[in-house]
């Protein structure tokens, strides 16, 4: 049977398989040409996949070393093995990794600044022995150190001398990259009906004023895209960005469909998510709708730490802020501890969510109604690498493994990253596409948690025992990401979260849930408040891990499940609720390192100054990974008139948000 | 000025001569005069420049002593004590990776021949 034949035998298989009526949420819509998944799942199924990954087209990887591209990170991401720094004289890897299990998709996200200056600078040409190409290839790291600060990190970035008058030769030399990461894509994803793999078309947009970062992800429907990645040198604000993909893309009707996705709003200065435009003047309602319809999602963990909560901040009790986040507040930062400031207003998820609560309630229109994943930022092309015990390092920053295999794979205040957990019928580009802009998404901290979040107004309290939750949640409510419908007069919303924990692979037994929590994000007196409410599951359990040999020790629960009504809940104030799923504690990848080396802090003497933080109490041994899931959104009544534009459907240039 | 001695920059750790932070901070000059000074390019070409003198200047208190202690001995004696140090230095350095360079693409360690490639 040719493949032809075999898609069109599924198609009608598909067509002619019963669907649960009722209870099966809209399907999507689909843009491509391409067989339909043979394994099309009505009630949705969670994909896990890694959008944000460097490669060598990026300038920091490739100033590093880094020499895998966008094909070989796809091929990495599909389970294959892949080499990495450093490179032998005859440029054989020294390293070598393997995901233990593939990627369902992935998006390569190489940063659309320098993309020119890099091909231009690695290839014989006009520019390649300009003297700032001569440092890159001499003195790649000094050059790395003079260009990330006199190129991005300032508010009016400029290109090179060798890139002639305005720029011009860099931005058409960017094009030969840009096409090479389409074909990339194009050959990774898998258009036959067993939906193996699928891949995005995507870049990185990373603007940087004063060291802030305010970059965003920029991830295409399919693979009608922009003829050129825009990149911060050319347009300096997000919503100079945006306004280009409008122009570029949404407002085309040719098929281009586009979201970005903002990062380390922990190092953001509180710059990406600007509450006034460039005039100084409060954002107006068409301004929000803008990004509203374009910025759906935010990633919440990655390689430089997470961003959920502020340690301490209004909500003080809540202890498992700390989690993987970093102590400085800009990157520029982090070489002296005298530097370190604490991060300003709006750098974390639930202060911008909160604030997009405010602003909803000032504008009618919510901007910052953003849904969560995690990723890993990798500049090694090592596409969801996020596990603690497979850690290389994820080479960003002026790390350099060039030359040699480090002691420790990366600075001890960096983590592997994350995971973005999609729900959606099957595994193509419309179906995860469209569930991302409608956020039904969770991210997590690496594993493969499995966490189903819905709200509504009646769900039973006994669904969890026995019910269907996929398909009661669906029939009788909203899904993460969604807004709640309106409510009988007088009653309270519910919650039903369900995760199931990670089942492990191979290598790796199954991790235990420790508990399950709802978060709660309401206005009041105008401004945000938060709580966080644990509904399943217990602080401490029986299983944990022994730090010396970071073995599992104990049992717990491989499910939990809790319908849970809000006890305070206000219908004349705006709010929002999203659960965070955690594990019981696992060995952190520093100490997983230090049990490699059999590090015995019993004779401190014999322990090697690399690994002398293993012996130091200031360094966790072990965390409690997790799960975010994107908000559900409540509406009050008298709002929801103008409001529903903020929650529910944006409609922008005939694309639906 | 071949001996190794400490760079900090606070991103990265090296051990190299002074005369290669004077060549780092030659080439941020370069940077400059070619680029514009915009960004931190100052800033390094200054950290480098009070590096290279602190230690210049530390070389030069040490070699004064030297000659101080060889003051008491014989010209032909001085004479050979210093070629001896200096060949003993260059085949030292020559022969064993004793830099510490990241600023380097060939490799992270390197000796005195290969220091400059």
């Amino acid at each position: 049977m040719t493949a032809r034949a075999r898609a069109a035998l599924a198609f009608a298989l598909l067509l002619a398989a019963p669907r649960p009526g009722a209870a099966a949420p809209p399907a999507f819509e689909r843009t491509e040409e391409r067989a339909p998944c043979a394994d099309y799942a009505p009630l949705r199924k969670v994909h896990f996949g890694d959008l944000h990954v460097h490669t060598a087209f990026s300038y920091d990887a490739s100033a590093l070393g880094v020499r895998n591209t966008p094909r070989d990170a796809y091929r990495f991401a599909r389970g294959e093995m892949l080499g990495m720094q450093p490179y032998d004289d005859l440029g054989n890897p020294l390293r070598r990794v393997q995901l233990r299990r593939p990627l369902d998709f992935a998006a390569v996200t190489d940063h659309a600044e320098l993309l020119g200056e890099v091909r231009l600078c690695g290839t014989p040409g006009a520019a390649y022995g300009s003297f700032m190409c001569t440092l890159n290839r001499r003195w790649p790291l000094l050059a790395y150190l003079i260009v990330n600060s006199a190129m991005l990190n300032v508010a009016n970035p400029t290109r090179f001398s060798f890139c002639g008058p305005d720029g011009a030769l860099c931005r058409a030399a960017a094009l030969g990259p840009w096409a090479e990461t389409q074909q990339a894509a194009e050959e990774a994803y898998d258009r036959t009906a067993a939906c193996r793999f699928t891949s995005f078309v995507a870049y990185e947009w990373s603007g940087n004023p004063f060291g802030n970062m305010t970059h965003r992800n920029v991830v295409f429907r399919n693979h009608v895209v922009q003829e050129r990645p825009s990149s911060y040198i050319d347009h300096r604000t997000g919503a100079a960005l945006w306004e280009r993909l409008y122009a570029e893309c949404l407002d085309r009707a040719n098929g281009c469909d586009v979201i970005t996705i903002p990062h380390n709003s922990n190092l953001s200065g509180g710059l990406l998510f600007p509450i006034e435009d460039e005039a100084g003047n409060p954002i107006d309602a068409g301004r929000a709708r803008r990004s509203a319809g374009i910025e759906r999602l935010i990633e919440i963990v990655q390689h430089k730490g997470t961003s959920e909560c502020r340690v301490g901040g209004p909500f003080a009790e809540d202890e498992l802020c700390g989690f993987e986040q970093l102590p400085f507040a800009r990157m520029d930062q982090y070489p002296f501890e005298s530097w370190w400031t604490e991060p300003p207003a709006r750098v974390y998820t639930r202060e911008i969510l909160g604030e997009g609560l405010a602003q909803g309630a000032r504008l009618g229109v919510n901007p910052f109604k953003l849904g969560i994943i995690g990723s890993t930022d990798t500049h090694l092309g090592t596409a969801g690498l996020a596990d603690e015990d497979l850690f290389p390092g994820h080479g960003a920053g002026g790390d350099t493994t060039r030359s040699e295999i480090p002691f420790v794979p990366d600075r001890l205040f960096s983590n592997p990253g994350g995971l973005a957990a999609v729900w959606a019928e099957e595994n193509s580009r419309d179906a995860l596409f469209a569930a991302m802009r409608r956020r039904e998404t969770y991210g997590t901290s690496g594993p493969r948690l499995t966490v189903r979040f819905f709200g509504g107004w009646s769900y039973p309290d006994d669904l969890c025992a026995g019910g269907d939750v996929a398909a009661a949640g669906y029939a009788g409510g909203v899904p993460m990401g969604g807004d709640l419908p309106p409510g009988p007069s007088g009653d309270a919303p519910r919650l039903v979260v369900q995760a199931t924990a990670d089942p492990g692979d191979g290598a790796r037994p199954p991790i235990p849930l420790g508990r399950v929590q709802i978060v709660k994000i309401w206005l009041e007196e105008g401004g945000p408040r938060e709580q966080v409410f644990d509904v399943a599951g217990a602080p401490m359990t029986d299983a944990g891990v022994d730090p010396a040999t970071c073995e599992l020790r104990g049992s717990g629960p491989p499910t939990l499940c809790a319908v849970w009504r809000d006890p305070a809940f206000d219908p004349a104030a705006a709010a929002l609720y999203y659960a965070r799923v955690l594990e019981v504690p696992t060995c952190r990848w520093s100490n997983h390192t230090c049990v490699a080396h059999g590090v015995s802090c019993a004779t401190p003497g014999d322990v090697p100054d690399a690994l002398a933080y293993c012996c130091h109490p200031g360094i966790p041994k072990t965390i409690q990974e997790r799960a975010w899931t994107s908000p559900v959104w409540y509406t009050p009544a008298a709002a929801a008139g103008t409001v529903d534009a903020a929650g529910g459907r944006v409609m922008v240039s005939g694309h639906d948000g | 000025m071949m001996a190794p001695v400490p760079l900090f920059t606070g991103v990265v750790s090296a051990f190299m001569p002074v005369a290669r932070i004077l060549m780092l901070a030659g080439l941020c000059l370069l940077v400059m005069l070619i680029e514009g000074t915009q960004g931190a390019v100052p800033l390094l070409l200054l950290m480098f420049l009070a590096q290279a003198l602190v230690f210049m200047a530390l070389w030069l208190l040490v070699a004064a002593l030297a000659a101080r202690l060889l003051g008491r001995v014989s010209p032909r004696r001085t004479a050979v004590a210093v070629l001896a140090l200096l060949a003993g230095g260059a085949v030292l350095t020559a022969s064993v990776d004793l830099y510490r360079t990241p600023f380097r693409a060939g490799g992270l360690r390197a000796g005195l021949l290969e220091l400059f490639e």
